[in-house]
């Protein structure tokens, strides 16, 4: 297994200006590597979602400072994976809404699956169209993982690694 | 004429519907996506609902850098607009440009068109 080397890592609260703080230092960082223009944007796009995500969804505090965001790079692949805390109460239709995306049986279906929704799609109140898990997966082809850790009280803990080539 | 200077976010828009023009470049992420596209795609079906202006060619050009997922339904509501217009050009032409090596781009416009059931151009740009 070829070694796997960190190039970025963000922890803290995701809100307004860290965000931008975030895609600037990703911005800057994509010269420093020797990864594909085309697989760098992936990444950015990957991130771009992420961190929407827990914009909208990570405002428990002030366990929201738990948040990170990961890109490692491992020969050809680069790995993000992004991690915080959610409420119980959101769980069941995070990991309904996940494990829809994640049984789609190919990149025919998944891909139709996405147009669906892209169609489909109504903007909540959070401002989420619903389609950035489904949007990640499209750009992975479906090579991600995610897990739910219970925390104490009403909280869960959130990670999600999607690997890009 | 609706007009909208590019920021980091949110892309440059154009439409001059006497010109038959829709020009729309940059990135999209807007801090809140409705009140960046809803009062573009009011205007734009106002626009065209009253116009009495015959339209003989329309063209409709997106160049993005990139675009986020909650964008993207937006996006879909322009072509959605057009497509229901459609009679009232005799030609539209829809132009898709990306970047060049940008295959993620150019199948998000293959996309769109798949939805929207119309005819996209693929238009390759050479950006240094």
């Amino acid at each position: 297994m070829e070694s796997s080397n960190r190039i970025y890592f963000y922890q803290g609260s995701i809100q307004g200006r860290e965000v931008e703080t975030i895609l600037h230092d990703i911005e800057k960082i994509s010269a420093q590597y020797n990864v594909h223009s085309a697989l760098w944007k992936k990444v950015y796009i990957v991130v771009v979602e992420l961190i929407s995500n827990i914009e909208r969804h990570a405002t428990v505090q002030p366990e929201a400072k738990n948040s990170y965001i990961q890109i490692e790079q491992q020969g050809r692949y680069i790995f993000v994976e992004a991690g915080n805390v959610v409420q119980n109460k959101e769980v069941n239709a995070l990991q309904t809404r996940i494990e829809k995306v994640h049984k789609q049986a190919n990149y025919d279906h998944l891909k139709q699956y996405y147009l669906d929704k892209v169609v489909s799609a109504d903007i909540s109140v959070k401002g989420g169209a619903g389609l950035g898990i489904i949007t990640m997966a499209k750009i992975c082809r479906n090579a991600f993982t995610y897990n739910i850790r219970p925390l104490k009280g009403s909280l869960s803990f959130f990670t999600i690694r999607i690997k890009l080539e | 004429m609706y007009q909208q200077e590019a920021t980091e976010k949110t892309p440059a828009i154009q439409f001059d519907w006497s010109k038959g023009l829709l020009v729309m470049e940059g990135n999209s992420r807007p801090e809140d996506v409705q009140s960046f596209y809803l009062p573009f795609l009011n205007y734009v079906e106002k626009e065209i609902q009253t116009s009495s202006v015959s339209i003989e060619k329309f063209t409709a050009s997106f160049t993005f850098g990139y675009f986020n997922s909650a964008s993207a339904k937006f996006i879909f509501d322009i072509f959605a607009l057009l497509k229901r217009f459609h009679d009232k050009f005799e030609k539209l032409t829809i132009e898709w440009c990306y970047e060049k090596g940008d295959i993620d781009m150019k199948e998000a416009g293959e996309d769109f068109s798949e939805m929207v059931d119309l005819p996209f151009q693929y238009v390759m740009i050479d950006v240094r």
